[in-house]
């Protein structure tokens, strides 16, 4: 009889260990009130510690300075520092249902935009995301676009990257448990790579905000893999990459193992950290700041001079999506929902910070990708791959 | 063989921390025979308290334990004289139900305060690590694990040498009879309480050095806690000890031949295992 408690307790216990999405109350500055009695509100939400509403401004204000959209003014109603999903949502409703927003542009993670489609869908809000990646996020319903390329795409072309210009045939995949993104891009990267003849020699995945990865990285180093994808945030990156140089982590030829990683790591931390164990890694992302062409570069050094530092992908393509979305709204001639979603779906051609070719069925993107190597701490353009 | 003596170390000091977060709730069971699911409030609290001081003011985790232990004393006490104490006579359950309320309570405030994040608190020597021969060990796991056992043996030295742990004990194998003693037991109860809370928070301060900070830490430690007691003997020191170790040299093998994934699902299995294989042992 002496179990029962303690049988109890455990059974109330594993009942409440899924609980991982509990609410949360959105914790970000409250939207910036319009002083336009009549402006056409634009919600722009930011995922997380991000720049990314800079690309969106630099948008808005070429808009305005061409006179607006339809005769009005537009006003870009902006919610940074969004935690989580619960959070994203919250931000969403508030953005239509208080400021009569007429389109809303991002997040940038996976997880807060599939949540926020529905949100729009719910609304007959027209919705373009910014850095999200994950194909899953259009699929939410017919109002809900992406600005950048996919995972899908963006897994291939690493995979194919490591495959055929790194000469690697055994990799080591790591990820962040539960993290759409993480997993949606580490499962493209594995499919692609296996069929490409590759081995994957390890593949697991990490908690959030783990700190000490002696095991995942043990276990890798023991893998001896050519190559490591972690397709993670800058926080994890900067802490497995320097414990698992520090064992050290080689490949079956006692060379070092190269680190690949995907478009969450063109942020400013991994490089302004000096983290020595990124040295030599490879990454892909939606620009190069380098670039030649003529609206990047336009687009780059308005950016700069407006700001004062480089801007980085997700900055690119939270451009591209206000734009998008202005310029669909301009060629509609209308706000209606239905008659900007058809114009953003017969995109053809956009030339911004980013290119685009068309929508396909699904309303992904099709564009180019670029990977940047990071060289004597700093990041520089490598090779695009396109579609 | 590197690596297997590497992996083998490191889940023995892991496991020692397994054991000084799960005494606290084993000790609370001996004396008042109450199951303490606050102890995932305390746990998941010694964390936040920690992260917070650390990215408030700078304050070394280790440091830290100067708060969270006397804080978590104090809130314990508090919880047993204000609600625990209040069921004594009720059934189990009722007790059972209490305190679980009390961990939802603290989760929830926890996500109103801080969001769902998962945070990290990383130290100077977070990425430290020291090699001994071949083996290669984390200096934040050999740092935690050298407090874990200090906490033990000034665990162990109040219990056996001291009035206080003397009352305790006397309380835990028959609470009547101490009573006609002369000993207090409303107060043993408190203290009891106090140090299974002070003990919980500590736990979560010297792990907060390597686990995420999130509101659901309690959840994912707490069964841990329950394998441990339910493996050790609910009362026993030294088993509880052993029981901590082989939790973490398991996890870490299983994590390093089998799959990373597979880590939690030790404990579990374990749990389960042990409540169905065996009759608890209440009195250690």
């Amino acid at each position: 009889m002496r179990t029962t408690p303690i049988a109890c307790a455990a059974a109330i216990l594993l009942a409440a260990c899924d609980d991982r999405a509990a609410p949360t109350p959105a914790t970000a500055p409250a939207p910036v009130a319009a002083a336009d009695p009549m402006p056409a509100n634009v919600g722009f939400l930011v995922s997380g510690d991000r720049t990314y509403a800079n690309g969106g401004m630099i948008a808005v204000d070429e808009a305005n300075a061409r006179g607006g959209l339809l005769g009005r003014s537009v006003e870009l109603i902006v919610r940074m520092g969004l935690e989580d999903a619960a959070a994203a949502v919250a931000a969403a409703e508030t953005m239509i249902l208080d400021f009569d927003a007429v389109a809303l542009i991002g997040p940038n993670r996976s997880a807060h935009a599939i949540e926020v489609g529905a949100v729009a869908e719910r609304h007959g809000v027209p919705m373009i995301t910014t850095a999200a990646t994950n194909p899953g996020v259009t699929g939410a319903g017919e109002l809900v676009f992406m600005a950048a390329f996919t995972d899908r795409f963006q897994g291939r072309v690493m995979a194919d990257f490591a495959f055929d210009s790194l000469g690697a045939t055994s990799a080591a995949v790591l990820t962040e448990r539960g993290e759409v993104y993480s997993e949606g891009i580490g499962e493209f990267f594995v499919d692609r790579f296996r069929s490409l003849g590759g081995v994957i020699a390890f593949d697991e995945s990490y908690e959030r905000g783990q700190t000490d990865f002696t095991l995942e990285s043990r276990s890798m180093a023991a893998a001896a893999p050519a190559v490591v994808f972690i397709p993670s945030w800058e926080d994890e990156v900067a802490l497995l990459t320097e414990q698992a140089r520090a064992l050290p982590l080689l490949d079956a030829d006692g060379e070092p193992t190269v680190f690949l990683g995907a478009d969450a790591w063109d942020n400013p931390t991994i490089l302004e950290e000096g983290i020595p164990a990124v040295e030599g890694s490879f990454f892909s992302t939606h620009f190069s700041p380098d670039s030649d062409d003529p609206t990047a570069r336009a687009f780059v050094e308005t950016y700069r001079a407006r700001y004062g530092i480089t801007p980085v992908g997700g900055d690119a393509v939270s451009y591209d999506a206000v734009r998008l979305f202005l310029e669909a709204a301009t060629r509609a001639g209308s706000l209606d929902a239905e008659a900007v979603r058809r114009e953003i779906l017969a995109t053809e051609n956009y030339a911004g910070a980013t290119h685009i070719s068309h929508y396909d069925d699904l309303r992904h993107p099709t564009k180019s990708a670029v990977i940047l190597t990071i060289v004597d701490g700093m990041k520089s353009f490598h090779q695009q791959v396109d579609p | 063989m590197t690596d297997f003596l590497s992996v083998l170390v490191s889940g023995v000091l892991v496991g020692t921390v397994y054991a000084y977060m799960a005494y606290g709730l084993g000790l609370i069971y001996g004396v008042l025979r109450v199951v303490n699911l606050a102890h995932g409030a305390f746990l998941t609290l010694g964390v936040y308290v920690t992260w917070w001081l650390h990215f408030t003011f700078g304050i070394d985790p280790l440091v830290s334990l100067l708060v969270t232990a006397p804080l978590g004393f104090g809130l314990g006490a508090a919880v047993e004289r204000t609600l625990v104490f209040r069921l004594r006579d009720s059934p189990p359950v009722t007790t059972l139900l209490l305190l679980f309320g009390v961990w939802l309570i603290v989760r929830n405030v926890l996500y109103l305060v801080f969001g769902g994040t998962d945070r990290s608190l990383l130290t100077s020597y977070s990425l430290e690590s020291l090699a001994l021969g071949p083996v290669t060990l984390s200096i934040p796991r050999i740092v935690v694990s050298a407090f874990s056992l200090l906490g033990f043996v000034a665990l162990a030295f109040v219990l056996k040498r001291t009035w206080a742990g003397l009352a305790l004990r006397a309380v835990a194998q028959d609470r009547g009879a101490a009573a006609l003693s002369g000993i207090p037991v409303d107060r043993v109860w408190a203290t009891a309480f106090g140090i299974g809370s002070a003990l919980a928070m500590s736990a979560g301060t010297l792990m907060s050095l390597f686990y995420s900070v999130t509101p659901e830490f309690g959840a994912r430690f707490l069964l841990k806690s329950f394998c441990v007691v339910v493996l050790g003997g609910l009362t026993n020191i030294g088993g509880i000890l052993v029981a901590g170790i082989g939790l973490g040299v398991a996890e870490d093998l299983t994590a390093f031949y089998i799959h990373t994934g597979f880590r939690d699902v030790v404990s579990f299995l374990v749990l389960v295992a042990a409540l169905v294989m065996r009759r608890v042992d209440a009195e250690g």
